[in-house]
């Protein structure tokens, strides 16, 4: 049996890019992580909300991107999960954290 | 005494030495004092480190900190000094830039301060001006700290 090239190059762009998108949330982590813990040494709640908003602009968009990714490897999605909703649910993450970063500015330090 | 001041080099230690659980809070303007206005206040202050060095415990105090922050109180064990006598001395420190100050947190919400040495390496130069002493510090802040800071002056 020769392998199906399709199915091949298929993989192979699925598994960089889910290599590239672990390499952002490792990122993405550890400057959330910088952030939470300059709130919890110096309770401080703009840190609190730098972190969220952090959190809200990147690791949730990179984790909706990669769920959606390995599920259309599993099994056939609608069309509209990856031009719809996959799109606008992060995009609402995003708004949520600009929110939260402009908070952050907004409010003043302790 | 421009250039005294290296934060270059990463060897902090802010580990939790003793089995209570704690949190290590560093306070935000510790460190650096006088960076900018030293012309004037320059030979004041070596005299004051002069100072510094010449006491007893202070000089105690800064050998008790130099690897791990301690509390008040067992400074004032380890140097077999009164509470107020670590207290004065470890303000004094703290106004020479040699000492740093940290705010520790317990469960139950407790605060009390540690102190940990920031003198690293203390220089004395002559010339027809006076004296001039620069030391190299240890940075004790964190990148969380420094984040902090950073973001809290936007």
């Amino acid at each position: 049996m020769t392998p199906n090239p399709a199915v091949a190059r298929l993989s192979f762009d699925y598994l960089t890019l889910l290599s590239v998108t672990l390499i952002a949330i490792g990122l993405a982590l550890f400057i959330v992580f910088q952030a939470y813990r300059g709130y919890r040494h110096h309770e401080s709640r703009r840190m609190l909300f730098l972190a969220l908003g952090l959190f809200l602009l990147t690791i949730v968009p990179f984790v909706f991107s990669i769920g959606v990714d390995s599920a259309e490897q599993l099994t056939t999605l609608e069309p509209r999960v990856s031009s719809y909703y996959l799109p606008m649910a992060s995009r609402l993450s995003e708004v949520g954290g600009l929110g939260c970063l402009l908070y952050s500015l907004l409010i003043d330090a302790e | 005494m421009t250039g005294a001041y290296q934060t270059g080099r990463d060897g902090l230690q802010t580990s939790v030495r003793d089995s209570r659980r704690r949190t290590i809070a560093e306070p935000r303007h510790v460190s650096e004092p006088n960076r900018d206005d030293n012309d004037e206040r320059g030979p004041d202050r070596s005299h004051e480190i002069f100072a510094q060095l010449d006491d007893e415990y202070a000089r105690e105090i800064l050998v008790e900190t130099v690897s791990s922050s301690r509390s008040a109180h067992e400074l004032s064990e380890a140097c077999d000094a009164s509470l107020s006598t670590i207290y004065r001395r470890a303000e004094r420190l703290i106004d020479c830039g040699l000492l740093a100050e940290q705010t520790v947190v317990e469960d139950d919400g407790n605060h009390y301060s540690v102190y940990e040495a920031r003198l690293d390496r203390l220089t004395v130069d002559l010339d027809e001006e006076g004296f001039s002493v620069t030391f190299e510090s240890k940075p004790t802040e964190t990148l969380s700290d420094r984040f902090t800071d950073m973001w809290e002056e936007l």
